[in-house]
């Protein structure tokens, strides 16, 4: 084969699997963002940790929120919420940065998956 | 009556071809290392358990299975078509016509039930447990290689209802919800060729997964609406029959290879860790038992 084209298309297959690892571990951010809390599931997002904070800055005591199965949820403790909320979200991210950081290092397909053949 | 409050259930029945209790011993190690909730059931048959026995030792029993309930049963035929990578077929008897009877024989007030190709990698289904939904599933799903699944894995039918996966099942035992689902999906295993023509999906083999989803169906008025909940993180991940398990690294972390299911030259490999994996390649997982029983037990 062509040089020039086995070296484009090793970059290519690298490039692929580069790709599909940053979705994996997307998938896993997505997956540790899901906290459990008063009998009913939310995902921590930026837009409800934020809201959540803003209602505790205006001195909201209690407030209904609508859980990740679309049932409403009067939740009464907000800033243990907020909490809990804050705390997900920053290990999923921070697990999702330091596993990105690695990968940027690979610089082979085989690096990339931790393959040693 | 309930012996125990919250648990996993695991259900093996060999068949000749599959060694179904290997499975299970790596499904329950799984939950045992990475839930909290991790008191388990094997639900089996006299001939499963015997060859369990055969392969763990008493200790190693003890500490993989809480509690065994052993069935004296006659399987329904039921022959199912397995792939193991693109390029080997094979059929084999699959023992999952009385998987709606899961409601009654589970010793759980909540119970989750999870299929033994189910590699529980991380805590996130003990959220489940903490919530007052009554019934849960997953509807959607993402592959490894981060396909959504085929359209008939998506829907019974392109203009049909939505499925949803009955590889993991929670329910509580106290629900009308739940008591009413399992006994319609008895109902639809019962009269599956008229629900076959009702919803109109293909193929001879009785789906679990679409007794499930027409039972979810009917529960909700014949309409979308929520009376199944979707279980954490939303999406099931999955890897399909052709992949093939590459390496094991540790109990939850594996390079699987995973060709392109439109065109299966077309390769790549995907690193998994710390996820849940509903892996389809039963074989892939038993040709590396043997590295795995030595990562549980050592």
């Amino acid at each position: 084969m062509d040089d020039k084209l086995k070296e484009a298309l090793e970059f290519s297959n690298y490039r692929l699997t580069l790709n599909n690892q940053k979705q994996n571990l997307k998938q896993r951010m997505n997956t540790m963002l899901t906290i459990g809390y008063s009998t009913a599931m939310f995902t921590a997002t930026l837009e409800l940790i934020n809201f959540v904070q803003h209602l505790i800055d205006k001195k909201v005591e209690q407030f209904v929120f609508i859980d990740d199965n679309e049932n409403p949820i009067l939740i009464t403790a907000l800033e243990d919420f907020h909490a809990k909320l804050f705390s997900a979200y920053a290990e999923a991210l921070n697990e999702y940065y330091n596993d990105c950081e690695k990968l940027k290092k690979q610089r082979n397909t085989k690096g990339l998956v931790g393959l040693n053949v | 009556m309930s012996k125990y409050d919250k648990g996993v259930l695991l259900i093996a029945y060999n068949n000749g071809k599959i060694d179904y209790e290997k499975l299970a011993v790596v499904a329950a190690s799984n939950v045992k290392r990475h839930m909290k909730n991790n008191h388990v059931t094997l639900l089996t048959d006299v001939k499963t358990l015997t060859a369990l026995t055969n392969e763990l030792t008493p200790e190693q029993m003890s500490v993989t299975f809480d509690h065994i309930i052993v069935e004296d049963i006659e399987h329904e035929r039921n022959t199912r078509m397995h792939r193991d990578s693109p390029w080997n077929e094979f059929s084999t008897q699959f023992n999952n016509k009385n998987k709606h009877s899961i409601f009654k024989k589970s010793p759980y007030k909540q119970t989750l039930m999870i299929d033994v190709d189910y590699i529980v990698g991380n805590d996130s289904l003990d959220v489940i447990f903490d919530t007052d939904y009554e019934l849960a599933m997953y509807k959607d799903a993402i592959s490894v290689r981060n396909y959504k699944p085929r359209i008939w894995e998506q829907k019974l039918h392109p203009d049909g209802i939505d499925m949803w996966w009955s590889t993991v099942v929670y329910w509580r035992n106290d629900s009308d919800v739940a008591r009413m689902f399992f006994g319609i999906w008895e109902h639809v295993k019962e009269n599956y060729n008229y629900y076959k023509w009702l919803y109109k999906f293909p193929g001879v083999l009785f789906r679990t997964d679409y007794a499930a989803s027409i039972a979810a169906h009917i529960l909700n008025g014949h309409a979308v609406d929520n009376v199944v909940s979707e279980l954490p993180g939303k999406s099931m991940r999955f890897s399909e029959q052709i992949d093939t398990i590459v390496e094991f690294k540790s109990l939850n972390d594996y390079v699987i290879l995973c060709p392109d299911p439109s065109e299966l030259w077309r390769n790549i490999c995907s690193r998994v860790s710390k996820e849940n994996i509903h892996l389809m390649n039963k074989l892939a997982i038993l040709r590396h038992y043997d590295k795995i029983k030595e990562l549980i037990y050592g």
